[in-house]
């Protein structure tokens, strides 16, 4: 449809203008949004990271606590290991499981949600939320070990 | 490796995880409930029914009607897979009952399942022509039933797909529409009237990335309508159009929205219907189900 056409539908008001303006300019929009949002994300990290410096606290803390017990004390491949060629990995392993474990999984250590958040989210309990993430973060450890990221 | 390098990778995972993430709810519990419900009171009913059947056999009566479901009257519900039948020779109509259905009213249509892909790990230009989605659903997509007035859209039956870099296809949403008319672009044109499409889309998917309804009421609340063993959840709106009155802010009036959403043959299908009666959307829904047009009563 017309970009004239849509605009004369928000002149008349009609609910009608906007599933027109969805399907013409929603998926531009959404890829706009998507991208703003990971800038967010990574700058929101960065200040962090740099507050962490000084002081440690709050739910991401505790998440990659639980996660360092996966990773820490060991020597990488190469120490200086590239984040992306990680992420790269993380995804491989992302994808051998299951929906409700990926979001799990990308909600605690992506989001730092809570076992409760994690829980009302997936429609489980927070005792189960808790013994399905020691289970995924067993299964990232050989997951991790398989593709030789640790020595 | 430390806690850094890990939140710095987890930064780096695609958009397409964190989108699954955001947008992920359960909503299956209400589902679990009505569905073993459901097959609860299917168990009792048939048990009720065979005995009954017997009983009447018995007693030289006829078996009563369908007493429940969307259908009436099928005597082989699909003569194809009754070969040896030899008596079933003509292909016996179908007979649906609307009032067996039911209409969930709904409040919009929400398309908080739409994703982007980062085109750095995925294909998004891959264009499947009509033969490859046959070959991928298995099937020609296209309803046995299109109500009078309606035409296929130029771009039926082709999809624009999406891949991973390993050749997996992530995104396999296809979409038909079939409207009385179009613009020059493909798109639905609006009718002269009223300020909103007529016709239907339907919008099919293996994966399962299909828009989420809005009905108003709570989910384990919807109610779903059986066709032919399938359950279909409808979903209906009054729609309000423009131009409003600058005054009193009334509408011009308003039209029907359908919505009709189920699985059937591994495949999930949603089906949007403008400006069309409940008696030609069922018809659809039930073409796609059976195969055949089907004869819907009110």
């Amino acid at each position: 449809m017309d970009d004239e056409k849509i605009i004369a539908l928000f002149f008349e008001r009609s609910e009608q203008a906007i599933r027109e303006l969805d399907i013409k300019y929603g998926k531009i929009c959404h890829t706009l949004s998507y991208n703003i949002v990971k800038i967010v994300r990574n700058i929101s990290l960065k200040i962090y990271w740099r507050k962490e410096a000084a002081k440690r606290s709050g739910h991401y803390t505790i998440a990659l606590e639980e996660i360092e017990a996966c990773i820490a004390d060991r020597k990488t491949v190469e120490n200086e290991m590239e984040a992306r060629e990680l992420a790269r990995i993380i995804e491989k392993f992302l994808d051998t499981l299951t929906v409700k474990e990926r979001v799990i999984f990308m909600r605690r250590y992506a989001y730092a949600d809570t076992y409760a958040d994690i829980a009302r989210r997936v429609g489980i309990s927070k005792k189960n939320v808790s013994v399905r993430l020691t289970l995924i973060r067993r299964k990232l450890k050989e997951h991790l070990m398989e593709r030789e990221v640790f020595v | 490796m430390n806690a850094k390098l890990f939140s710095e990778a987890m930064s780096e995972v695609g958009d397409t995880y964190y989108e699954e993430a955001a947008n992920y709810y359960c909503k299956k519990h209400g589902w679990i409930k009505w569905t073993a419900m459901a097959a609860c009171l299917a168990a009792v009913l048939f048990t009720a029914f065979s005995v009954l059947s017997n009983y009447s056999r018995q007693q030289g009566a006829l078996p009563p009607a369908h007493p429940n479901g969307g259908i009436v009257d099928t005597p082989a519900d699909n003569p194809a897979d009754n070969p040896a039948d030899d008596t079933a020779s003509v292909t016996p109509e179908i007979h649906i009952r609307l009032s067996n259905l039911h209409f969930n009213e709904m409040e919009g249509i929400s398309d908080a399942a739409l994703k982007w892909y980062d085109p750095e790990l995925y294909d998004t230009d891959v264009v499947w022509d009509k033969d490859e989605v046959t070959d991928y659903y298995g099937k020609d997509l296209t309803p046995a039933y299109i109500p009078d007035g309606l035409t296929a859209a130029s771009g039926n039956g082709t999809a624009r797909v999406v891949l991973d870099k390993d050749g997996k296809v992530a995104e396999d949403t296809v979409r038909l529409n079939f409207y009385h008319d179009y613009y020059e672009d493909g798109s639905p044109k609006l009718t002269e009237d009223v300020a909103a499409v007529k016709g239907f889309s339907i919008t099919v998917s293996k994966i399962g990335l299909l828009n989420d309804c809005l009905y108003v009421l709570p989910e384990n609340e919807v109610k779903t309508s059986d066709i032919g063993g399938t359950a279909v959840t409808f979903g209906y709106r009054s729609m309000p159009f423009g131009p409003y009155d600058p005054d009193t802010h009334e509408p011009s009036g308003y039209y029907d929205i359908y919505v009709a959403e189920f699985e059937y043959d591994g495949i999930e299908y949603e089906i949007v219907a403008e400006q069309m009666e409940a008696e030609e959307v069922v018809k659809v829904v039930s073409s796609i189900i059976y195969g055949k047009e089907v004869i819907v009563e009110e």
